[in-house]
């Protein structure tokens, strides 16, 4: 009998619900093409640095779980393809994003020069609590740079973003940037700015079982595309 | 939302009506562009409904035929989606593996392949449960129908047992198969 006990308590343990996390926050990265959008994704999820990276069809998922206060946050990331001729399709994931990381490269001038465009379509599509990161990235060539770090803070300043210089290649900045955006965000839910009742809002909050432990999901790093 | 990956997600209708409008303008006027065609087939191989997803694989198709396209690359692509969303799956795993001939190590195409072989190991798996719950249901039926054959020592129940009963419990069994 204390077997059978034993089994059913496993069972309830294994299939009362698998969430070892409070909230999931949707992001999506967008920015030109070439600009190292999916190997900032890869680097965050695996930390690895793909050299060889074809160009992305359409959009590209990647999670991992992060830590922001105490509370455990998924974050589900929908990397989209930079090309034009996706330009209408990638619009569609944009709706109900909480956060959206705006890239460009600071080697390109014209991937610089795109940046409007793309905040036009980020502000027009997400909601007006989406937090909006920019990021510089490929900072590991700095010889062959073409937009001084100066030039894109204030661009950044004056439209309301948040911003750093990143590496995909090296990894600099590239976790701050996805943490900093997870803290904005959680900042907004707690002060109430951004209302987790609201259709898009981008977060879903997911009250963790009582009484359940987290196994080792410490900033676990989990690129689990396949949820089926 | 929380499903999230490129076979379960699903695109707005809203979004759907958008593309399907715009293509359907561009047909009236005369030949519809590749851009507007391929676009609209994302959204269609991304729909709920499967005949939305047939429709798009046929203008994919379309798309990749023509000798003067550049993106067939994309084409394939959804064309693996659409088809693997319609559980055609050996189709879907033919066209990654083209692409995968051409590109080895794209992750992107790597990714989708292992979703699908996952989905087909569920799907195997839940046609075994089912099969086997069937099978285990059928023995009860015959052991109860020859124990109570015993019990009353007439054959009249066995019989009954092998000419209605288990006839009907196969063809349960086949629709649950085919299904």
């Amino acid at each position: 009998m204390r077997h059978e006990c034993r089994l059913l308590y496993f069972w309830f343990k294994m299939s009362a619900g698998p969430y070892n996390y409070s909230y999931i926050f949707k992001y999506i990265i967008i920015g030109d093409m070439g600009v190292g959008k999916s190997c900032l994704l890869h680097q965050f999820t695996e930390k690895k640095f793909m050299a060889d990276c074809p160009h992305t069809i359409g959009v590209e998922f990647g999670t991992r779980i992060i830590e922001v206060a105490g509370q455990k946050i998924k974050l589900q990331i929908w990397d989209t393809a930079g090309q034009e001729r996706f330009r209408a399709v990638t619009r569609s994931y944009y709706r109900g994003a909480a956060g959206a990381l705006m890239v460009y490269d600071i080697t390109r001038r014209s991937t610089y020069n795109h940046l409007s465009s793309w905040l036009t379509d980020a502000r027009n599509l997400t909601n007006p609590n989406t937090v909006i990161f920019l990021i510089g990235n490929k900072a590991d060539l700095d010889a062959q740079r073409d937009v001084t770090y100066d030039e894109a803070k204030q661009f950044a300043e004056e439209n309301g973003l948040m911003f750093v210089e990143a590496s995909a290649k090296t990894g600099e900045n590239v976790e701050e940037a996805f943490l900093e955006t997870a803290k904005k965000i959680y900042q907004n839910i707690q002060d109430g700015s951004l209302d987790l009742n609201a259709a898009e809002s981008g977060v879903q909050h997911k009250p963790t079982q009582p009484g359940r432990t987290n196994l080792s999901n410490d900033s676990q790093t989990n690129r689990d595309n396949c949820s089926c | 939302m929380e499903l999230g990956d490129p076979l379960s997600e699903i695109c707005s209708p809203e979004d759907l009506k958008v593309f399907e409008r715009r293509y359907n303008e561009e047909v009236c006027k005369g030949p519809v562009s590749s851009k507007t065609q391929f676009e609209y087939s994302c959204f269609l191989v991304r729909s709920k409904y499967p005949a939305d997803i047939e429709r798009g694989i046929m203008l994919l198709e379309e798309l990749y035929k023509n000798p003067d396209e550049t993106g067939k690359r994309d084409y394939i692509y959804y064309l693996a989606i659409g088809n693997a969303r319609l559980k055609e799956y050996q189709i879907a795993l033919k066209y990654l593996k083209g692409l995968l001939q051409v590109e080895p190590s794209n992750r992107q195409v790597l990714e989708l392949e292992t979703c699908i072989k996952k989905r087909m190991d569920n799907e195997a798996l839940k046609g075994a449960a089912i099969a086997g719950g069937a099978l285990i249901g059928l023995g009860a039926i015959i052991g109860l129908g020859v124990a109570l054959g015993k019990v009353k020592n007439g054959s009249c129940c066995c019989l009954l047992v092998c000419c209605v009963i288990l006839p009907q419990q196969q063809e349960k069994n086949n629709k649950y198969v085919s299904e």
